[in-house]
């Protein structure tokens, strides 16, 4: 028995003469097999989250909470005053979340020309700093706060003394065709002395903006929403990872075997694949980080 | 020694190839749709080039032309995995 499953796992594994000296894995068949399969998958999932978004859907651990707690964690580590939770700038933060997604635009000023000060604004907080600083595509507080933290610009925003107040929001839509987890913080400041420079506008695209008063949005919206039970970028990151590895890890098997053996055959070279397959790893790592602005 | 700067041109012109794909996938962020013609196109590029090689360079049969073909397909089903199926373009 245990010899049987030897020879098997030999078969599929290593080029032998009974898979005509290529591993039976990297024959067209089984290469023609699971291209299908991703292909089928990649037009089954959109429609089994359309109809069954309870199953299949986007979830996240990005919560407000977290958020505040590590971005005031960050301005104590460098001697500056916690920001306080402020109701306005959080609702500045939901509406301008909700314009994004409605009028489908990934930047600070919306296409018709709103600019975040017009958001904070129509919050009913009258500012005298304000900033903005925008995450999408992370799946967790922490990696939000620390992206923001590599950014200068967005670091300058963390850790500005001129702001006391605070607001954010977390949604999940759909932002340039992708569905995509998105998250804005809102800063502010009321206290004239802290002013030594006011900001405007036209000073600054990464500080300041604001809030549409037409849609008003509740916080704990997204935290009542259901989460689905399968996270599909978790699953088809984690699938696509697992298929490069095992391919890449089985064409270097095949490679140094036949490499040992000096066999001589008519096939691609395994190294070029090895490569595009590793390079198609890291296109794929680059596309599934977040992005901030 | 002809052969092995054959060789050394040959795998230069891969990697160049596959950084000039990757560079257009990050410059192409956050513009999913352009990101995946740019994997189709970088995989597209990667057959044609494993078959012009072999062409050259070894003796080019049927099955190899298949193999790059099937790989490069690989690449790309993979890219729209993630791309259609998870990130939902």
């Amino acid at each position: 028995m245990i010899g049987k499953i030897k020879n098997t796992l030999k078969h599929l594994f290593l080029p032998l003469e009974s898979n005509n000296h290529r591993a039976k894995l990297l024959h067209h068949k089984i290469l023609f097999l699971v291209t299908l399969v991703l292909l089928t998958s990649s037009f089954v999932m959109p429609q089994i989250k359309t109809f069954s978004p309870q199953i299949l859907g986007i979830t996240h651990n990005v919560t407000l909470d977290e958020l505040l707690l590590l971005t005031n964690q960050k301005r104590i580590e460098n001697n500056l005053p916690p920001l306080v939770l402020s109701p306005e700038l959080s609702l500045a933060a939901s509406n301008k979340a909700d314009d994004m997604f409605v009028k489908d635009y990934w930047a600070h000023n919306s296409p018709d020309g709103k600019t975040p000060w017009k958001f904070i604004r129509d919050s009913g907080y009258n500012y005298i700093y304000a900033g903005e600083n925008l995450a999408r595509g992370f799946t967790s507080g922490g990696d939000v706060v620390n992206a923001w933290m590599d950014s200068p610009t967005h670091r300058l925003n963390v850790l500005s003394p001129n702001y006391e107040d605070i607001g954010f929001s977390v949604m999940t839509g759909k932002l340039g065709g992708e569905e995509t987890v998105l998250v804005v913080q809102e800063f502010g400041g009321r206290r004239e002395f802290l002013a030594k420079k006011p900001l405007s506008a036209s000073e600054s695209s990464e500080s300041v903006r604001e809030i549409p008063t037409e849609s008003p949005v509740e916080l704990p919206q997204e935290v009542i929403k259901q989460k689905p039970l399968i996270d599909s970028i978790n699953v088809t990151s984690d699938a696509s990872r697992a298929i490069l590895f095992f391919f890449t890890g089985v064409f270097a098997m095949d490679m140094v075997f036949v490499e040992r053996r000096k066999i001589i055959r008519f096939v691609g070279h395994n190294l070029d694949h090895i490569l595009f397959l590793l390079s198609i790893f890291g296109i794929l790592w680059i596309i599934l980080r977040g992005v901030v602005l | 020694m002809q052969k092995l700067q054959d060789h050394t041109l040959y795998y230069l012109s891969l990697i160049v190839i596959l950084f000039l794909g990757s560079l257009f996938v990050i410059d192409a962020s956050p513009n999913r749709y352009l990101q995946f013609w740019g994997i189709v196109a970088t995989s597209l590029v990667y057959a044609i080039w494993g078959i012009i090689h072999h062409g050259r360079n070894h003796i080019l049969v049927a099955k190899i032309v298949i193999e790059y073909i099937l790989i490069g397909a690989l690449g790309a089903s993979i890219a729209l995995l993630v791309l259609k199926g998870g990130l939902g373009i």
